[in-house]
């Protein structure tokens, strides 16, 4: 059984997770912030290979992080004394590369979003949610009876879709 | 003396002779170009019975429908029996449609513009569309256990999509249909699962205005009213993607207080597009450009007036579009 949460996620997005370890997986998700964090991540990345556009990323990135240290109690760092243990070089070597990743990942979704402003915005429709959305569906319906009425369009999509909206 | 001329032919002769004057005789019949293939099939969708099962997928969904044609005299009937989720039917005659929902116990009746009634659409001037789609003969293949002769319409610029017909070599009807984005993507697709022409239908096979569960049907008529020019408002259109051009103009009412929006339909022969004008629209704020299946539309909102372009094309023809709507007011001086 997986119950590695990564192998978990990315199959749940996949679409091959039993329906049980589904619910379950996405009931933990709703209790545990972190795990919720690593689902929404998994899910933009597969997004972004999938060539969706992303959502815009939160511009106040550096404004949290601000308020975030200005929160934290100042804490007067002690002298080191000699004979201390410096800070590992790897270990700053792996920051380093963590934030070369954060700004990658900035700049990609940064990007992204600009490239989305320059197109129209794009959405699928589902359900409709709006009165804008629901009258859409009405226009999609007179679309498709004027346009056989008018010869304009073959039968089967007239077929399909009456049939999908008896009056 | 010997004429020459006088020569009658040896039994070899006559065969070839037999055989050029079958060839020419076919060679006659068949069509040879594209647009010809196109034009015999418009015709056989219109004067040949014939009774088919067609699958049809557009929106990642497909649908199974009967379909039976048949000719009595000048007048043309035609059902299509949904064969897959709720029981419906459509049932044309020569100028009205009707939508029967026997589970609801409710039919449709709606006006029909065009005499004609196709499987997939195929316009009648095939030459004024040039311009805007290039034909050609594709190669021969098998559908449906027949002969096929696939037929190609590309696109010549990017505001409408691709098609390609399979037709049958025998009948000439439409063995498979595709619609194609820029990419090559499906967006639409029919084929023939089963095809018998030249059947004998007869009354009840065709019978209009007969609920098939025998209960009493509720039916409502569906009658948008023309517009007239002069009246409400003009609506123009400024640079719209070439080839396009207004085929009705009409008021229709909707939801439940049957609020009037103006419809203008436009088509460059294969492509359909319809443009919403509704005004006294409220405040709103519309996700300008959707996309369902193959359908794109784009909206825009011009003080309370409300501009919704939709059709199967892509969103490029339809944003274009939308900016192109000019409506001018017409007083009452």
């Amino acid at each position: 059984m997986r119950d590695d949460p990564d192998e978990l996620i990315s199959s749940l997005l996949d679409n091959e997770l039993e329906p049980s370890t589904a619910l379950h997986l996405m009931q933990r998700a709703e209790a545990d912030q972190l795990l919720q964090g690593r689902l929404r991540r998994y899910q933009l990345v597969r997004e972004y290979l999938h060539g969706r556009p992303l959502p815009p990323p939160r511009t106040d990135f550096v404004e949290r992080i601000a308020l975030a240290l200005k929160a934290e109690p100042t804490i007067l760092a002690p002298r080191r004394l000699p004979g201390q243990r410096e800070v590992p070089w790897k270990m700053l070597a792996l920051a380093a590369s963590l934030c070369a990743v954060a700004v990658s990942v900035g700049y990609l979704a940064q990007e992204d979003r600009s490239r989305k402003e320059a197109a129209p915005q794009l959405a699928e429709t589902g359900a409709p949610t709006t009165d804008a959305d629901e009258l859409l569906v009405h226009y999609l319906e007179m679309h498709n009876d004027l346009s056989y009425s008018a010869g304009t369009q073959g039968s089967l999509r007239y077929a399909r879709l009456v049939s999908h909206a008896p009056q | 003396m010997k004429h020459a001329g006088s020569k009658l032919p040896q039994p070899a002769g006559w065969l070839v002779v037999f055989l050029f004057a079958a060839g020419a005789a076919l060679a006659d019949t068949q069509p040879s170009s594209a647009k010809e293939w196109l034009m015999a099939m418009r015709q056989a969708m219109q004067n040949t019975n014939y009774e088919a099962l067609v699958a049809y997928w557009k929106d990642r969904q497909v649908d199974t429908f009967r379909v039976l044609h048949g000719v009595q005299g000048e007048n043309v009937l035609e059902r299509l029996i949904a064969l897959n989720g709720p029981r419906r039917e459509v049932r044309r005659s020569r100028d009205q449609v009707t939508c029967v929902f026997p589970e609801a116990g409710k039919a449709v009746v709606v006006k029909r513009y065009e005499a004609s009634s196709l499987l997939v659409n195929v316009p009648g001037k095939l030459d004024e569309l040039e311009p805007h789609y290039e034909f050609r003969l594709g190669a021969l293949e098998r559908v449906a256990e027949r002969m096929a002769q696939v037929v190609i319409i590309d696109a010549r610029d990017a505001y409408r999509y691709d098609r390609r017909y399979w037709i049958a070599v025998d009948s000439r009807l439409p063995l498979k249909y595709e619609l194609n984005d820029n990419d090559g993507t499906v967006l639409e697709q029919m084929v023939l699962l089963t095809l018998q022409t030249d059947k004998e239908f007869d009354q009840a096979h065709l019978a209009m205005g007969e609920d098939p569960a025998g209960k009493p049907m509720q039916i409502t008529e569906h009658k948008p009213e023309p517009a007239n020019r002069g009246e409400g408002s003009d609506i123009h259109f400024r640079a719209m993607p070439a080839g396009f051009h207004p085929m009705m103009d009409m008021y229709d009412v909707m939801g439940v207080d049957k609020k009037r929006v103006r419809h203008v339909l436009l088509s460059d022969g294969f492509s359909s597009v319809s443009v919403y004008v509704a005004e006294d629209f409220g405040p709103t704020s519309p996700m300008p450009a959707m996309r369902k299946g193959s359908v794109n539309s784009y909206t825009r909102q011009r003080d309370q007036t409300l501009i919704t372009v939709l059709g199967d094309v892509p969103m490029r023809t339809v944003r274009e579009i939308a900016y192109s709507v000019d409506i001018r007011r017409v007083h009452d001086d």
